[in-house]
């Protein structure tokens, strides 16, 4: 076990140095630099070559490069060109509702398609089991930034029964409750039809199998038989979708958070992409990766301490 | 002489068994006609490549036309699914949009598609190489950052020109295609024909041309088939953040984020770019589902 993990941590690891060169040499990719950006463009040619050279802008790239890894290996992740404010606070206070907005989101998917799932399959070919059919494989289609808008039209513009922007700002429950429901919504509902589907197809597909056969001739009930002997099979593939689809959630839902205004890392790298602000992107970035590599490590030491097989491999 | 000979014998065969398959191919055309979904997913494909060739003959109104006496207006006679902020004709604007859309949606899967399998299959034949392992570990950091963010930082790097738009997403999808090529090599590349072409001596990209790329391509469409909708939705994504298409230019994307800014005064501009993009998704859902019933690429990696 212990040695399966270590290798897959290592070959994880080297990913994510790759991911960290490859966004660090967005810095010397993209076009306008940071002096342009503060003084724009018409600005004092003396000016300008002063701060440069006071942001470090004209020494070798290598020695640039080196510097921000040395820097970003002691905690210091730059700061915002324009506000001069560090990057790493700024972006630590956005996780926490990217997280929030991340997990509500993925258990309220995984509670719903779940249940539906099971449904389907105990009413296996019946009117109801197509029913749900149709409409998870139309919910897998349902683009996040349209179920946003539409919902959005329904319940804060037409009805007036929530609020279409921002989030939360007191601890009260129903105060969250309100703000989170629509961004979950919009989030959730092509994850309920993925998850549904994947439940209803493992569990109708282990339905025909000889000991499932067996315990209907021992008499136990299917309703038994599903939640017990069949559910088991489903829980490797939902491991593995949930946690890193939740693992990409926590990268931030770029549209969820920028159409509810709700802060969060998504929206913080959009903002700063759009305003070229690339240390703010870089680091984003990362973090976003670390989180997503670190849910793949946990869904596969969940998959392994549920599946002996995985270990031996 | 016998060597050659006997190559050329073995490339003969090999070219039967193309002509064989083709002819599967053919039950395959007819199959997929059999299939209400592919046939339904691709009439609506078939619609959106119509409206982007002819969008000039079939658009009512020119879609930049601005009246500023009928804007935020609902459907109506003149116009036929209302107007948008500056008076500007919904319909001509969606017909135009799919003008914009499907070369890049089209251009964006086969350049994808064709430099992952070429990646792909080199890293199969390279298997435990270095080529082989860096090409993985190219793959895997791709495909590691969450694809908008990837999308949105490359378009911020490269521009949002159209080309760079094609370009920067057919990167974002090299890693899907390059996945599935390599793993349907190795596991041809131990079959016993191919042992007997490297014997008789032929050359690794012939192999590679004639023999591998065949086995792989029914994986390929299937997967090609889903990312038609991935990259509609991602544009149209990307226009509404508004870093995709610039407005003027009429976009799906563009619209939705329109009507968003003004969704008091009117709630036509997200419905209509809503139902749009919604038919287009289900469309290439069902044309990719029929797909894959009609070529079962499960089958022929068992074979």
């Amino acid at each position: 076990m212990l040695k399966y993990l270590a290798k897959r941590l290592l070959s994880l690891l080297t990913v994510l140095v790759g991911v960290v060169l490859f966004a660090s040499t967005m810095a010397y990719l993209i076009p306008g630099d940071p002096a342009t950006i503060i003084l724009g463009q018409q600005a004092n040619p003396e000016l300008r070559r002063k701060l440069i050279h006071e942001l470090g802008l004209d020494l070798p790239p290598l020695v640039r490069f080196g510097t921000y890894w040395w820097n970003i290996l002691h905690g210091d992740f730059g700061v915002y060109v324009l506000t001069g404010r560090p990057v790493l606070p700024e972006i630590l206070s956005a996780v926490p509702y990217t997280f929030v907005l991340a997990t509500v989101g993925m258990l309220f998917s995984l509670l719903v398609g779940g249940v539906l799932g099971i449904l389907a399959a105990y009413y296996k070919d019946t009117l109801f089991d197509h029913l749900v059919g149709i409409v998870s494989a139309g919910a897998v289609s349902v683009v996040q930034y349209v179920a946003a808008l539409v919902l959005v039209l329904i319940f804060s513009v037409a009805l007036g029964w929530l609020p279409s922007i921002g989030v939360a700002e007191s601890g009260n429950f129903f105060e969250q409750v309100r703000f989170l429901t629509l961004p979950v919504l919009a989030l959730s509902i092509s994850w309920i039809g993925y998850i549904e589907r994947i439940v209803r197809e493992v569990l109708a597909e282990t339905l025909f199998s000889e000991y499932v056969k067996t315990a209907k001739s021992f008499g136990i009930p299917k309703s038994r038989i599903i939640m017990k002997h069949c559910l088991r099979n489903a829980v490797k593939p939902l491991v593995t979708v949930v946690v890193t689809g939740w693992g990409g959630l926590l990268g931030g839902s770029v549209f969820i958070e920028s159409i509810f205004a709700r802060k969060g890392l998504g929206k913080l790298i959009v903002t700063a992409l759009q305003q070229r602000d690339y240390y703010v992107a870089q680091a984003g970035i990362m973090v976003t990766v670390v989180m997503y590599i670190a849910a793949v490590i946990l869904a596969e030491v969940i998959n392994a301490a549920v599946d002996p097989r995985i270990r031996l491999e | 002489m016998t060597e050659a000979g006997a190559f050329r014998r073995f490339c003969k065969s090999q070219r039967l068994r193309t002509y064989y398959m083709l002819k599967k191919e053919q039950g395959f055309l007819q199959s997929i006609a059999k299939n209400p979904a592919a046939l339904v997913g691709g009439s609506i494909i078939a619609l959106m490549i119509i409206c982007a060739i002819f969008a000039p003959w079939i658009s009512p109104h020119n879609p930049l036309a601005i009246d500023m006496k009928h804007k935020f207006e609902g459907p109506s006679g003149r116009y036929l699914l209302g107007t948008d902020e500056l008076g500007r004709d919904t319909l001509a604007r969606i017909i135009y949009g799919a003008r914009i859309t499907v070369p890049i949606m089209f251009g964006v899967v086969v350049l994808g598609a064709a430099a992952g399998v070429v990646l792909g299959i080199l890293a199969g034949y390279c298997r435990g190489t270095i080529v082989d392992k860096l090409l993985l570990w190219f793959f895997d950091i791709v495909s590691t950052i969450p694809g908008m963010i990837l999308v949105l930082a490359l378009v911020a790097v490269f521009g949002s020109s159209d080309l760079a738009l094609l370009l920067v997403m057919a990167f974002w999808l090299v890693p899907n295609y390059g996945r599935i090529a390599r793993t349907e090599t190795l596991s041809v590349r131990s079959s016993t024909y191919i042992k007997a072409a490297e014997g008789l001596g032929a050359q690794p990209w012939q192999i590679m041309l004639s023999h591998m790329l065949p086995n792989i391509i029914p994986a390929i469409i299937v997967i090609a088939g889903m990312d038609l909708a991935v990259v509609v939705m991602s544009l149209a994504g990307l226009s509404f953040l508004g870093l995709g298409m610039q407005p003027p230019m009429p976009s799906w994307g563009g619209m939705l984020s329109e009507g968003y800014t003004y969704v008091r005064q009117t709630p036509w501009l997200i419905i209509w770019g809503s139902v749009t993009l919604l038919v287009v998704m289900i469309g290439c859902s069902l044309f990719s589902a029929g797909l894959r019933a009609s070529l079962k690429p499960e089958e022929s990696l068992s074979k």
